[in-house]
């Protein structure tokens, strides 16, 4: 199995129950799902020579969720979920699809065109993408002995699994939508619970060079 | 719902209709949260907000990457094979590789790209 040290070393510390040689743990729960995202896995393995043990971890851990549909194949995407057992409805699993077709858009030149199939997939990948960084930024509180994922481990879990271009929008959206909120603006009262204090830490001198970078922070979000 | 603010025209890329500044719904990142783990019960106000930027910020590179691959097959409409290609090709997309290969015929073209991009064996 080929595997890149990089990313050996760089994951091994935080990924622990994981041996480092990559011996893969084919014995636990879930045989049938865990060696067929296996093969896919190390399929990719073998066009890219290496492959991240965070992947991998994910792999594992997901065949652990027994009763979680984390991974719809694309078939029962499109299908719906037939199966009483998983009672989990469509909208629930996934961003709504318009939304996802219309930042898609501003990523393809207006001459090009999107296919639906593609627009399906990119939201399954979405989901997938929000329970990847959640489950690191879980694992995270665990080991700390916390309760609440807030921001910051969010963004620590980004910065980990290869996403540190996100931090710096990320920081910048957060602080706007901050002083924004504190504006006037009612308290959400969508259920998504109370409001943390704690979060990323963006301290006060920070709001001067916030100043000169907010515009390039918007632009970022138009781009 | 959160009530516009004074900026939310620019945050919202100036689609009206919307009642938020954000451009996915926050209500639904906190359910794919909450179902990303057993152990995730509690969540901050402020972890749906971070990640509905974080999404469109995702979203947006895996469209650039995979027109890119639409592109190099001379084109015009992307294809969920350009997705795949995508996410094969790119290293901090590799959690996504058992999601994209999941489905039977993805190697057949239109994505002959597929083979370009793949570092040789």
């Amino acid at each position: 199995m080929p595997t890149a040290c990089n990313d050996l070393e760089r994951t091994a510390e935080e990924t622990d129950g994981l041996d480092r040689t990559a011996e893969f743990p084919l014995a636990i729960s879930r045989p049938i799902r865990l060696i067929r995202s296996f093969l896919s896995l190390s399929c990719a393995a073998k066009q890219q020579k290496k492959i991240s043990l965070h992947s991998l971890a994910r792999v594992i851990k997901k065949s652990r969720m027994a009763d979680l549909p984390t991974s719809p194949g694309g078939s029962s995407h499109e299908s719906g979920d037939r199966s009483p057992r998983f009672s989990i409805r469509e909208q629930d699993r996934f961003l709504p699809i318009a939304n996802i077709s219309r930042i898609m858009k501003k990523g393809v030149p207006t001459n090009g065109k999107i296919a639906k199939d593609a627009k399906e997939t990119v939201q399954e990948c979405v989901s997938e993408f929000i329970s990847f960084i959640t489950s690191e930024a879980s694992d995270k509180c665990q080991r700390e002995k916390r309760k609440t994922i807030n921001g910051d481990d969010l963004l620590w879990a980004m910065m980990t699994l290869g996403f540190e271009d996100y931090i710096d929008p990320l920081k910048v959206y957060l602080h706007k939508f901050r002083e924004d909120d504190t504006k006037g603006s009612a308290k959400s009262g969508d259920g998504s619970g109370k409001k943390d204090a704690v979060g990323v830490q963006v301290d006060p001198n920070s709001q001067i060079a916030y100043q000169g970078s907010f515009t390039q922070g918007v632009n970022y979000m138009h781009s | 719902m959160r009530q516009a603010g004074t900026f939310s025209g620019i945050l919202s890329g100036g689609i009206s209709g919307r009642t938020g500044p954000h451009s996915l719904p926050l209500a639904r990142i906190k359910k794919i949260m909450k179902k990303s783990g057993e152990d995730v019960k509690m969540i901050s106000g402020e972890a749906p907000i971070i990640f509905s930027k974080a999404c469109e910020l995702f979203i947006e590179e895996l469209t650039v990457r995979s027109w890119m691959v639409t592109l190099r097959g001379k084109r015009r409409t992307l294809h969920k094979e350009d997705v795949a290609a995508a996410v094969i090709s790119t290293d901090i997309f590799d959690f996504l590789v058992d999601m994209v290969s999941d489905s039977d015929n993805q190697v057949q073209d239109p994505a002959a790209s597929l083979e370009d991009m793949a570092v040789e064996t």
